[in-house]
């Protein structure tokens, strides 16, 4: 590095040498391994059933591609994205085991399951530990993807259908996000006067990202009837098998 | 070293001052040997000598009921606060939607009888101004007076700046020296430890027109202390009143003391000045000092250094514990010459890089510009191959 010190000492300072490790990159590795791994479990094991990796491959690239737009400043934002993608992904693969459990199991297996997806994933692939923002910003991602997806889930009960359902996300979202920010922008514009309320586009922003997200993993249930049927029994508008499907018994011929 | 000083007595001095013109306050004399006597004449500056914050606080409906309120419209919200100077304590009541502040001048609690304490805001918006407050404060047998700008950034933070001090002269070794005295206001009930109340401006009368601030680390003051070392005598500090020509006039007064003394080494190279401190209870200011420096023994818990070398120089200002004992030369790890630094740290997928000017024993300094500080740049290899460049922001 050099900075002209002028009589006080020389320009140019003594080369710092640096070996750039793996860093927490192995952190995120295991948990996309765990998500592969999901795939060998009885009910995703369908060829149909890898078409989840196409959503969370298209939004990691985005993602990557925003945080690579934005500059490293952007990597304490997209954490918790990264987080929301791994989440949803194991939501969408164990989805099974939570459908036709009656709606308050499935409130707060959707809810649990999305929180603690979104903390666990977002804190191991975290660019800057210990940095506050980055922390409130995972617990608001977490929380209220979570929230907004199991709230949308209980207000849809009783209209189990997938346009329902995104009505219900879209709002319980937006009441979230506005509600958990308030306090925050209030704050803010104690300390910063009005120019603070530019903060509500950050929440706005911040929101829209997070349900675009899900609506991601929607349109895959739209659009796959693998993961359409999935989620419309998960939702109650079909009926949810009595237990994962067991392996088919293969009866060899008598030789 | 000897202080040569002019004049018999305070007052012929001031009698000297008026011949001489206002405002050019002539060196002081020694009533006797062991006191000097520097006459100081009250000044106000455009630049911000000292600033401090201070909290606000709104009042409950039932702690409203019980005070003297401004004579306001119903409904309207104030916001309290409090500076104190000493022992006095000036609260202030802001009327943020009319931009307005009233102050309680004359510190009886009572918002009503004040008419010279309405003050409109010379920046309105959200955050204000007031600008040109003057504080008249007891000191003593005197009345201090200060000049300050409030600044409020919202309803629960806002500063006081200073900008008044007392001005004097005095000469020494052929050489003429502006020496001053900065009454500082602090914030009501925040903790003052380790800040004095008052601080002494010690710099070259040639330099008398370049700004200075207590927080600039340019070593030019020095906290007022029970005893504070200039150059190579001690003195016990003291800001007293004297009559003349019917009116009490400000007079530094230092009074020579006999301590026991020990010796620092000064470790770099290129201090042009040097301040050592342990407020409320020593101090000591160097000026060009040698590798040697003399000083009284004790601990020292503050230091602040000028680096300067042609028309290079850098400040730093740092915590670190100097025990000068009378039979031992300690090392004091200040000085250059500089050198420009990098910390690297992994964070993930990212290299943070953390620049750093370090003197001697890699303590932090900063250059001192006049213009634009040009930011310092880097340049990464791996291997030969150089694969990045670019600068260092600052923040």
């Amino acid at each position: 590095m050099s900075s002209d010190l002028g009589k006080l000492g020389d320009k140019t300072g003594a080369p710092v040498e640096v070996t750039v490790g793996w860093g927490r990159i192995p952190l995120r590795v295991l948990g996309w391994g765990v998500l592969f791994a999901l795939m060998f479990l009885e009910p995703n094991r369908s060829a149909r059933a890898w078409s989840v990796w196409v959503v969370v491959i298209l939004l990691q690239g985005a993602i990557s591609l925003l945080t690579f737009a934005l500059g490293a400043m952007a990597s304490s934002v997209s954490g918790p994205y990264t987080g929301l993608v791994f989440a949803l992904g194991t939501f969408w693969l164990l989805m099974p085991y939570v459908s036709g459990k009656g709606w308050p199991t499935t409130f707060w297996c959707a809810f649990g399951l999305i929180l603690i997806g979104t903390w666990v994933f977002g804190f191991s692939g975290m660019d800057s530990v210990g940095e506050s923002e980055f922390m409130i910003f995972l617990l608001y991602v977490g929380f209220n993807s979570g929230l907004g997806f199991a709230l949308g889930l209980a207000s849809s009960r009783k209209n189990p259908h997938i346009g329902t359902f995104i009505a219900w996300l879209l709002l319980w979202s937006c009441v979230l996000w506005l509600v958990t920010a308030i306090p925050w922008v209030v704050i803010a514009v104690a300390e910063a006067g009005p120019i603070a309320l530019t903060a509500l586009f950050a929440v706005f922003i911040a929101a829209g990202v997070g349900v675009g997200v899900t609506l991601a993993f929607l349109i895959l249930s739209a659009v796959e009837p693998f993961y359409g049927t999935r989620f419309r029994a998960f939702l109650g508008e079909l009926p949810a098998p009595e237990t994962p499907p067991a392996p088919p018994v293969i009866t060899c011929p008598a030789s | 070293m000897a202080l040569w000083l002019l004049g018999v007595s305070v007052c012929s001095v001031h009698l000297a001052i008026a011949a001489a013109g206002a405002g050019e306050p002539l060196q002081t004399a020694p009533a006797n040997d062991k006191v000097l006597l520097i006459p100081l004449e009250y000044r106000e500056v455009g630049f911000t000598i000292d600033r401090v914050g201070f909290e606000l606080h709104t009042p409950t409906a039932a702690q409203a009921a019980q005070l003297k309120l401004p004579p306001v419209g119903k409904g309207t919200k104030l916001v309290f606060g409090a500076l104190e100077v000493g022992t006095n304590q000036f609260a202030f009541a802001w009327d943020r939607n009319k931009a307005r502040l009233y102050l309680d001048l004359n510190q009886n609690e009572d918002f009503t009888d004040d008419a010279a304490g309405v003050f409109d805001a010379t920046e309105k918006g959200y955050s204000q101004k007031f600008a040109g407050i003057r504080l008249s404060v007891l000191d003593g047998t005197g009345q201090c007076d200060l000049l300050v700008d409030l600044r409020f950034y919202s309803t629960r933070i806002g500063f006081a700046e200073l900008r008044s001090f007392y001005e004097g002269k005095l000469e020494l070794a052929g050489q003429t020296w502006q020496i001053g005295v900065v009454r500082r206001p602090v914030a009501s009930g925040r903790s003052t430890r380790g800040r004095s109340e008052s601080a002494l401006l010690i710099r070259p009368w040639t330099e008398r027109a370049n700004e200075f601030s207590l927080t600039d680390s340019t070593a030019v003051t020095v906290p007022f202390c029970e005893t504070v070392q200039l150059w190579d005598k001690s003195y016990t500090p003291e800001l007293v009143w004297q009559q003349c020509d019917g009116t009490n006039k400000p007079v530094l007064k230092l009074g020579a003391v006999e301590t026991a003394l020990g010796q620092l080494e000064l470790a770099g190279m290129y201090v042009d000045r040097l301040v050592l401190a342990n407020a409320p209870h020593r101090a000591a200011f160097f000026h060009g000092p040698a590798r040697i420096i003399r000083l009284p023994v004790g601990t020292y818990t503050d230091i602040e250094v000028f680096l300067k070398n042609d028309d290079s120089e850098a400040t730093a200002a740092f915590d670190e514990k100097v025990v000068v004992t009378a039979n031992t030369t300690n090392t004091l790890p200040v000085g250059g010459p500089l050198t420009n630094s990098v910390t690297i740290t992994q964070r993930g997928r990212i290299l943070r890089m953390d620049y750093k000017l370090v003197g001697y024993s890699g303590k932090p300094y900063e250059l001192v510009h006049s213009g634009r500080l040009k930011e310092p740049e880097f340049t990464i290899y791996k291997g030969d191959r150089r694969i990045a460049s670019g600068k260092f922001q600052f923040g």
